[in-house]
């Protein structure tokens, strides 16, 4: 990086050059992230010509639009004409339509009518995603003519390991590895080799649904249907892998009572952080007045026994403590497939069971320090110990039903965790204790 | 199609018709497909699964069901299984197994194979070298096209993958070419003239979890490891690396949520298993929250005069927590990702105390009004006001700065998640809110 500077500074262009066509383009696109605009393009104008769309397609967006801007719009149609179709994609469904336009008003006609159509399909659909570059065979053909159209076709598609078979209407009938084809004789017939029960993938279907396909099979290419069972386009692993890491990142701030965000941490300005904490904040606060007034219609029962008032955090927080981790654990199982919500009575018996053993072993610990360490006296240690075992027991129940509940409801089971769990068990915690202390020491 | 159809099949020993549907199934919902069968009929089936997709189906099967399956074959079907499986998987499945398994395993591998295997187990857990295989196709520098396609042909059958081929030149790894390149050129060219010289390679001890990063950085189907003087000892592949990563996704939430983590299947995880998992940190944190209990306590004579103090601890300490765990759940998954390192401590903290200074006044704000409706009391409405604004931008400090301090100290930064920073933060409210009580109302 240091080296890339020192050229750039000292005008060294030649060496520049040499030295970017040595770097493989991933490493080349960070290191431009971290380089002052002129730099930037600077670099990106003496990549060698082979490696530019490349290398363009690792920049994050904001960086690829202040390339273009700078471009000449032959200069931008000509990196578009480059680009794999998806990469392109994901880059102009961010701009604007008049400038999409323009840019794809210079593009070759193929590439302006494939990107076209894939700018139609909704976001987050596999439509979305998927690109065009396939090689697509005819089941009449002999294995020699197949791999010699991959031969003159190859260098322009995103990935020749899988090739798809077409019929006469362009539907889907069947697939073939390179590795079939290259380890199969030279007059085999496609049709005699393709495998045939093909899984393939809807243009409509959700970004998050395709990701679990490729997890379960593995697959490095997937291909994408229409109503019609035609072949309109592959998705590969890659781009796969980069779904995951957004669903899951969405699925963890959610938990955390954060509306999600798509752009990374350090690229969200003040105001928009705001507006993805403050909702959740706004509601969870006003709802906690709710157990404030249980603790008010309680004040003759704490003025009686100040004592019963410190331990009010403590059961709280194991409560949500508990709360949390049965929540954690199902919403997990639901998004592994491994709970539907047709267990939910065999899912609320454990997490019961569980929850009274945690919640008796916790009470033990408790009783003990409370009589030696706090020295309160029995029966308000007993008082403070049920209700653990209560508080632990009804979080869990309530911890495991509701992640459940809600994705019967069609909800993300994601927004049912701690935050919101915690604020019901406090309020049925709270009233737990009151009870139990109203009942033992007679207040 | 249910498993009651193939039960009726195979009771009346229409077993062609059950081959014939088996066959056209992918190898994973092969594998899903068995386990909804009792253990003989398991074995029954799985004998009536075509030989060339047998080991694959076995490879994905759930390790309960490899056990069971094991204990059925014939030393001769074992034999074929574990000679067919890819090492890596077989490595997979050696760990998972009980002793007499193990032994029966190794038995009936090949000499070659069981070399192999106990090479790559000698590898650390969680390094490169435990996840690699070592089934890959070495070319050498001076072949040329057509002969390394024809070393493809012949023991391309073999190899996890073809489509990247590793040049080798006295064991040290060169270069690599992929099966489009080798398609793509003549077949007169010399593969040291068309290979790939710059080739991203992970050593054999390197933590796994990097290595699944980089598939994520540079998008690529396989990785070569090197050992330290560069020669080449395997290749790890996309669907291990998709496998690691997931894993660590799902240990990071579980510790986020207070919990060991587990990767067992929840109903296959007892009562007691799950309790243990749970306890050690609902412990913990029960413990520590008494701190807050005896800041409370100290603070008696203040709510004694003025009871409805307390009925307001809930939502400052609900909203506290939840202000942290939001700042530390980013944070926590920003690093992860390394999307956030810890030389960029100040630009974060500086970013979360502005976001917390905007959500403190619009808490403050609401809250305000509310208490001036319902209790019609400036005093505590100001107070509170004060109090929130102070207890949130805490939140948020130290919600970002301790995940931060924590991979600083080489510490799991997931550990500094809600339930801790809810514990510290329980304290400090408290403290804050009865400070500024006992000054403003003179107590």
């Amino acid at each position: 990086m240091e080296r890339i500077k020192e050229l750039i500074e000292t005008k060294q262009y030649r060496l520049l050059r040499e030295e970017l066509s040595e770097m493989n383009e991933a490493d080349i696109a960070a290191i431009m992230e971290e380089l002052s605009g002129e730099d930037m393009l600077t670099v990106f104008r003496f990549l060698p010509k082979d490696m530019a769309a490349e290398v363009f397609s690792y920049l994050p967006i904001e960086h690829q639009q202040g390339i273009v801007a700078e471009l000449s719009d032959k200069e931008a149609a000509n990196i578009i004409d480059n680009l794999m179709a998806d990469d392109a994609v994901d880059f102009l469904e961010e701009m604007p339509a008049n400038v999409v336009k323009r840019l794809l008003a210079n593009a070759s006609p193929d590439t302006r009518r494939d990107i076209n159509q894939l700018l139609r399909y909704p976001e987050d659909s596999a439509g979305s995603i998927m690109t065009v570059e396939y090689v697509d065979l005819k089941e009449t053909l002999t294995v020699e003519q197949a791999i010699r159209r991959i031969r003159r076709t190859g260098v322009d598609r995103e990935t020749i390991d899988i090739c798809y078979v077409l019929d006469g209407k362009r539907r889907l009938i069947g697939t073939v590895t390179l590795r079939r084809l290259l380890l199969s004789p030279a007059d085999e017939r496609i049709e005699n080799i393709m495998h045939e029960n093909v899984i393939s993938i809807h243009t409509l279907m959700d970004q998050e649904e395709v990701s679990r396909q490729f997890q379960k099979y593995d697959f490095t290419s997937m291909p994408v249907v229409d109503n019609e069972e035609r072949l309109v386009g592959i998705i590969t692993v890659d781009d796969v892998v980069d779904i995951l890491q957004e669903e899951t990142t969405e699925d963890i701030e959610k938990m955390a009572a954060i509306v999600p965000n798509d752009r990374p941490y350090m690229r969200t300005g003040i105001i928009d952080t705001w507006k993805k904490r403050i909702p959740w904040l706004l509601f969870l606060m006003v709802s906690a007045t709710f157990t404030g007034k249980i603790i008010t219609s309680f004040e003759d029962a704490l003025s009686s026994c100040v004592i019963l008032t410190a331990f009010i955090p403590m059961l709280m927080d194991t409560g949500g403590n508990a709360g949390g981790q049965a929540s954690a654990t199902i919403i997990r199982g639901l998004s592994l497939e491994e709970i539907e919500f047709d267990d939910l009575f065999r899912v609320m018996w454990k997490e019961l069971r569980v929850g009274i053993l945690c919640g008796v072993t916790l009470a033990a610990a408790n009783f003990v320090k409370m009589l030696v360490i706090d020295r309160t006296g029995a029966s308000v240690a007993a008082v403070v110990c049920i209700t653990l075992v209560a508080a632990v027991s009804i979080a869990k129940l309530i911890g495991c039903s509701l992640p459940m509940m809600a994705r019967r409801l069609g909800f993300d089971p994601a927004v049912m965790a701690s935050p919101f769990i915690t604020t019901i068990v406090d309020a049925l915690s709270l009233m737990v204790y009151f009870r139990i202390a109203t009942m033992i020491l007679h207040i | 199609m249910d498993a009651g159809e193939i039960r009726e099949w195979l009771k009346n020993r229409e077993y062609y018709k059950v081959k014939e549907y088996l066959a056209g199934l992918n190898e994973v919902d092969l594998a899903q497909l068995l386990e909804e069968f009792p253990e003989k009929e398991q074995i029954m089936l799985f004998r009536l699964i075509r030989k060339e997709d047998a080991a694959e189906v076995f490879s994905n099967m759930e390790p309960w069901m490899q056990e069971s399956l094991i204990r059925a074959f014939t030393i001769t079907e074992l034999k074929e299984v574990i000679n067919d499986m890819y090492l890596d998987d077989t490595v997979d499945l050696l760990e998972e197994m009980p002793a007499n398994a193990v032994d029966k395993i190794l038995q009936a591998a090949d000499a070659q194979t069981r070399d192999s295997i106990n090479k790559l187990l000698k590898y650390p857990k969680d390094s490169a070298g435990s996840i690699m295989t070592i089934e890959y196709v070495d070319l050498r520098r001076k072949m040329t096209v057509f002969e390394a396609l024809k070393k493809i042909k012949r023991i391309g059958i073999n190899q996890e993958t073809i489509y990247t081929c590793y040049v080798i030149e006295n064991r040290k790894l060169i270069g690599i070419v992929t099966a489009k390149d080798l398609l793509i050129e003549d077949d007169n060219r010399l593969i040291e003239d068309i290979m790939e010289t710059n080739v991203i390679t992970v050593n054999t001890h390197e933590d796994k979890e990097e290595v699944a990063k980089l598939f994520h950085k540079y998008g690529f189907i396989a990785i070569p490891v090197v050992d330290t003087e560069h020669c080449l000892v395997g290749i790890v592949t996309f669907d291990d690396a998709l496998d690691v990563w997931q894993d660590e996704v799902e240990e990071d939430i579980s510790v986020m949520a207070a919990m060991a983590p587990s990767e067992d299947n929840y109903f296959e995880t007892s009562v007691f298993q799950h309790a243990r998992n749970r306890i050690f940190w609902l412990l913990f944190l029960m413990l520590s929250a008494t701190v807050s209990g005896m800041v409370l306590t100290h603070y008696e004579q203040a709510f004694a005069a003025v009871p409805i103090l307390v009925s307001f601890i809930p939502m400052l300490t609900g909203t506290a927590g939840n202000c942290g765990s939001q700042s530390s759940t980013l944070i926590i998954r920003g690093l992860s990702m390394d999307e956030i390192q810890f030389r960029d401590w100040y630009r974060v903290v500086f970013k979360e105390v502005r976001v917390a200074a905007l959500v403190g006044c619009a808490l403050a704000l609401v809250n305000g009004v509310r208490i001036m409706i319902m209790y019609r009391d400036m005093r505590i409405a100001v107070l509170l006001g004060i109090s929130l604004m102070i207890i949130v931008i805490l939140a948020k400090l130290i919600g970002c700065l301790l995940p931060m301090a924590a991979k600083k100290l080489h510490l799991d930064p997931a550990i500094m998640a809600a339930p801790l920073i809810s514990t510290i933060l329980d304290t400090c409210s408290i403290l804050i809110y009865f400070s500024i009580a006992t000054k403003m109302f003179r107590l």
